[in-house]
Parts: structure tokens; C-alpha cells; sequence
């Protein structure tokens, strides 16, 4: 076990975990999306190892099968990751971490993971589940409260994906913008992350985006804390907008 | 904008112009004051900046009859402070390369006082390269143009390469702009647009680049409580041909301001000394003042300009 200090904590088992799990798509995203310099991680290890592990693919969703979709490589059932998240889905049920979080945040996180899963062939409950129901996606006119909103719902923010939250999203430029902006003054770069990934996402397909994002990432490489789910969003971010390198 | 936030501006505004009126003694220059002042800061500064808010409240109109009563009263007893205008006269004499005295005039020409010979002096000035090319801030450079255009509307000056040469006039990133620059920005938008006066002067692209970004700015500030520079953001929205702030703004400061009128400058504790808590927060009366009476007039309809 790569984590077996004793006196970790449940949480800082998990986050540690979350991290590692963030790490390694960052490490596959350098191999498969062209990018050069990601956290270090040893892909030689196998990707779960204990039951936070599992649980960290379930914090991660969609992410972790970012490095394939933007290579638009196809999911199959034998890839790794799609293994993990079938059973992490297994052993932590939507259900489970639905009652346990208030919102539709966590389940259209689930919905997201589980459909990219089912594209995959894996057959499980899970991956049957319909898009959420209701009104989950709050009004884009309450930039603030939305945008912070949308950061959470970040893991959708990859191509491929499209659902009420991605229309709401290319409705919402002006709001999520203004989220950006919103967050980087107050030094809050991973959300600033966050919600630029779905600015990226709109610029990759024709949306102008209301910030410069290319400066706005590359302030947010250099002035962000050294956290891997950070920087996953940004690579992704990056990746999307072709900002590489610009 | 709901009449519930014109009724918030209004108040906020009218409260603070009387908590202002009531402390104006503690602002009189001190006796025997010289063109040589010790501290141009204090009190000769804030002292235009009343005179400044007063003339803006006579200018609209739009305040009830108390509140231009106190704006008149004001707005004297700063002209008595500056001696019926010699004390800036003098000083502009003795300091010819100095701009203060012009633009503190200003404030007192808009408000329907005039002293000829320091009119004279300042037209004079106002025409020599040597005084036009003073080292400044760009936004201070507007300062002065919008000065020479309050003393003397025929005064010609390039507000085009004026306000391009300011950090607003750049639209640049809204994400680094940091307190002084917002002051900064603000400054840009008071003097191009004469605080309201010409909403249409603003560039476009400048008034679409605002209409984006202010509401965030406002937020951020907000949220630590520097009151005195929202007031000042809210101002600039006013300046605005279509205004973009929703209420937040406005219920915060009103929720800020003491009983007594006011309106503490940020979210540190109101010094216990009066003269102290009077010298802290007298500059955020003025902008509050400011705000609520441009406010009003742009959702009352036609900029003063036009009337």
C-alpha cells in the first residue's frame, strides 16, 4: 500500500489518494495530449490499490477519463481506468453519496462518469442512470452564485459531454467570466481553474470566451498552489483553448 | 433599477451629506492658514472634495429641499474657507506649475461661484505647454482637462488620447486590477464623463469593458468591506449610459452606515475620537453623497449636461 501511514486520517488517506489519482491522468495527459511537464507520477503502479483509491475515482469522475477524451482515444472495457471506475462505482453507489451531499452537484458528477463508462461497454447500474431531473442547473443571471456553481461541475467540462449543464454553460459566457475574474482576485486559482475549463470547452467550439484565457491560465500556472486536481483542470484547460505554449 | 435601491441611494446619500454638514467645523482650515500649507492633504484637500460634493448635489437637483439647503450651506462655508476663492488664488500665484487650485476651483464654479482674476489665471495657465506637459498620472491629467472644461466649457483638450493613455483606457486584464488601480480607474470614468454629467463621453468600448466587470469588482470589494472605494464603483456605474449594479452594492453600504450618517471608509473599527473618526471617514461621506446623487439623476433621466 503506497499510503499505509497509520496515522493518517480517513480524509487525508482519501485526499491523498485524490491527489495521486489527479496526478497520474495529469501524467497520461502528457503522454496523450502533448503536454510536458505534469506532476511526477509512476504510471508503473497499478491505478487503485486500496479501497480510498476507489473512492478517489468517484471524487475524480469524468477527469479520470480526461487524458482519452481529449485524445479522442475510445473508452473500452479493458482500459484501466474504466476498471477502476466500475468498481468504484460498485462499491460506492450513487445513491450513497447522493443523500450524503445535498444538491444535484454530485449527481450529475455520477451522471457524467457513468455515461462515459456505459460508452465504454461497462454494463453496470450505474451506468444506465438518465441525466439528473429537476432544476439543477441554477440561473446563469446570478453570475456569483452560478459560477461557483459551475466549478463544481468542472469534471463535465470535456469534449464529448453535452448535456443541460453544457448548454447552460455556452448560455452563460458573460457569468462565467465574470467567475473567473471573480476568483482570481481573490486568489482562489482553482476555482478560477474550474471555471475557465468551461470556458475552454466554449472556445473549442466557437464560443468566444469575455476573458483572454491564454494569460489567465498562464497566471494561474505560475500564482496557483501546487495541488494536482489544480492542475488537471488547468492542463485541460489549457488543452482545450490551445493555449500550450501561445 | 428598483425604487426599493433608489430609495437606499437616496438615504444613504442624505444621511451622509447631513453626518458631513454637522462635522464640517472640524474641516476648517486652521487659522491663519498660508499658500505654503503645511499639509496640502489635510484639510485643504477634503475641503474641495465637500465643495466637490456639494456642487454635484446643486447641480442634479434631484435631492429634496433639505438636503440642497445643507449642500448650499456647505458648499459656503468652504468658499469662506478658502476666503472667497484668495486662498486658492494666492496659492495658484505662488505655485504656478501646482494644478490643485484649479481643479478645487472647479468644484466651487460648478456650484455657481466665481473668483475673475484666479479664473483669468488659470485660463492663462491652462494655455501653456509647459503646464500642459507637467510629469502626471494619465488619470490625474484627465483631472485637470475636466477642470479647464468645468471653469471654462470652451477649453478644448484630446479626451481621446487622454483616457487612452490610462489604465482604463488600455481595457486590460479586469482580473489584475488591484485597490489603487481601482481608484485609479474610477478617477477615469469621474473626469471623462464630468461625474455623470456626460455618460455618452465614455468610449464604448470602455463603457462595454465597465458593464462587464464592474459587478465584480464591486463584489470583491464588498466582501472585505472597503466601503469607500464600492461607493466609488457605484459612482462609476451611475456614470454609465445603462447603469449594470444590481442592489448588493447599495445594501451593503446601507447596512455599513452608522445612525448618525456615517459611513465608515472599511470594515476596521470607527476610531472613539470624533475629530479622528471625523478625519477618517469624511472622504467616504463625500463619495457616498456622490454616488446616491448621480445614481438618482441617471435613473431620473437626462444627464445635468443636457438639461
Amino acid at each position: 500500500m503506497p499510503f499505509a501511514d497509520a496515522s493518517a486520517s480517513p480524509h487525508e488517506e482519501f485526499a491523498a489518494a485524490v491527489e495521486r489519482m489527479a496526478a497520474r491522468a495529469l501524467t497520461v495527459l502528457g503522454t496523450a495530449g502533448g503536454a510536458v511537464d505534469g506532476p511526477a507520477a509512476d504510471s508503473a503502479t497499478a491505478l487503485v490499490t486500496s479501497r480510498a483509491d476507489l473512492a478517489a475515482a468517484r471524487i475524480l469522475g469524468a477527469d479520470l477519463f480526461a487524458p482519452y477524451l481529449l485524445a479522442q482515444v475510445p473508452l473500452e472495457s479493458g482500459h484501466e481506468e474504466v476498471r477502476a471506475m466500475a468498481e468504484a462505482f460498485r462499491v460506492f453507489p450513487p445513491e450513497a453519496l447522493r443523500t450524503a451531499t445535498a444538491g444535484g452537484t454530485i449527481a450529475w458528477r455520477d451522471w457524467a462518469a457513468a455515461e462515459l463508462l456505459r460508452r465504454s461497454g461497462e454494463s453496470t447500474r450505474a451506468a444506465a442512470a438518465p441525466p439528473p431531473g429537476g432544476a439543477p442547473v441554477a440561473d446563469p443571471g446570478r453570475w456569483s452564485e452560478w459560477s461557483q456553481r459551475m466549478a463544481q461541475l468542472s469534471p463535465l467540462a470535456l469534449p464529448g459531454l453535452d448535456s443541460r449543464v453544457h448548454e447552460s454553460a455556452r448560455r452563460g459566457g458573460v457569468s462565467l467570466g465574470r467567475g473567473v475574474v471573480r476568483a482570481m482576485l481573490r486568489r482562489d486559482y482553482r476555482t478560477a481553474a474550474r471555471i475557465a475549463r468551461w470556458l475552454a470547452l466554449g472556445q473549442a467550439s466557437g464560443v468566444d470566451s469575455p476573458v483572454d484565457l491564454g494569460p489567465v491560465l498562464r497566471h494561474i500556472r505560475l500564482f496557483g498552489g501546487p495541488d494536482a486536481r489544480t492542475a488537471l483542470d488547468l492542463r485541460v484547460a489549457e488543452l482545450l483553448a490551445g493555449a500550450v505554449g501561445r | 433599477m428598483s425604487a426599493e435601491v433608489l430609495r437606499t441611494a437616496h438615504q444613504v446619500a442624505s444621511n451622509a451629506l447631513h453626518w458631513l454638514q454637522r462635522s464640517a467645523p472640524l474641516g476648517a482650515l486652521p487659522t491663519g492658514a498660508t499658500v505654503d500649507l503645511a499639509d496640502p492633504e489635510n484639510p485643504y484637500k477634503p475641503l474641495g472634495e465637500t465643495a466637490l460634493a456639494a456642487s454635484l448635489v446643486l447641480r442634479e437637483g434631484v435631492a429634496g429641499p433639505g438636503d440642497l439647503q445643507a449642500a448650499r450651506d456647505l458648499l459656503a462655508f468652504a468658499w469662506q474657507e478658502f476666503d472667497g476663492g484668495d486662498v486658492l488664488y494666492e496659492r495658484q500665484l505662488r505655485h504656478p506649475m501646482l494644478t490643485d487650485p484649479l481643479e478645487t476651483y472647479a468644484h466651487f464654479v460648478r456650484g455657481g461661484y466665481r473668483h475673475r482674476p484666479l479664473g483669468e489665471l488659470v485660463g492663462h495657465l491652462g494655455a501653456l505647454d509647459s503646464v500642459g506637459a507637467i510629469e502626471m498620472m494619465p488619470n490625474r491629467r484627465l483631472a485637470v482637462a475636466n477642470a479647464h472644461r468645468v471653469v471654462d466649457p470652451g477649453h478644448r483638450s484630446d479626451w481621446t488620447a487622454l483616457t487612452a493613455a490610462c489604465w482604463l483606457g488600455a481595457t486590460p486584464e479586469p482580473w489584475m486590477i488591484d485597490w489603487m488601480t481601482a481608484y485609479h480607474m474610477t478617477h477615469t470614468v469621474f473626469h471623462v464623463t464630468d461625474w455623470g454629467a456626460h455618460p455618452a463621453a465614455l468610449p464604448s468600448a470602455i463603457a462595454d469593458y465597465l458593464r462587464l466587470w464592474l459587478p465584480v469588482w464591486i463584489d470583491i470589494w464588498q466582501e472585505v468591506g472597503q466601503w469607500d472605494l464600492v461607493g466609488e464603483l457605484l459612482i462609476v456605474d451611475a456614470c454609465l449610459e445603462e447603469p449594470v449594479c444590481d442592489a448588493q452594492g447599495w445594501d451593503r453600504l446601507a447596512r455599513a452606515q452608522h445612525a448618525d450618517g456615517l459611513l465608515p471608509r472599511d470594515a476596521e473599527p470607527v476610531d472613539e475620537d470624533p475629530v479622528r473618526a471625523f478625519k477618517d471617514n469624511e472622504h467616504t461621506a463625500v463619495v457616498a453623497i456622490v454616488a446616491g446623487t448621480v445614481t438618482l439623476a441617471r435613473e431620473l433621466g437626462v444627464p445635468a449636461a443636457d438639461r
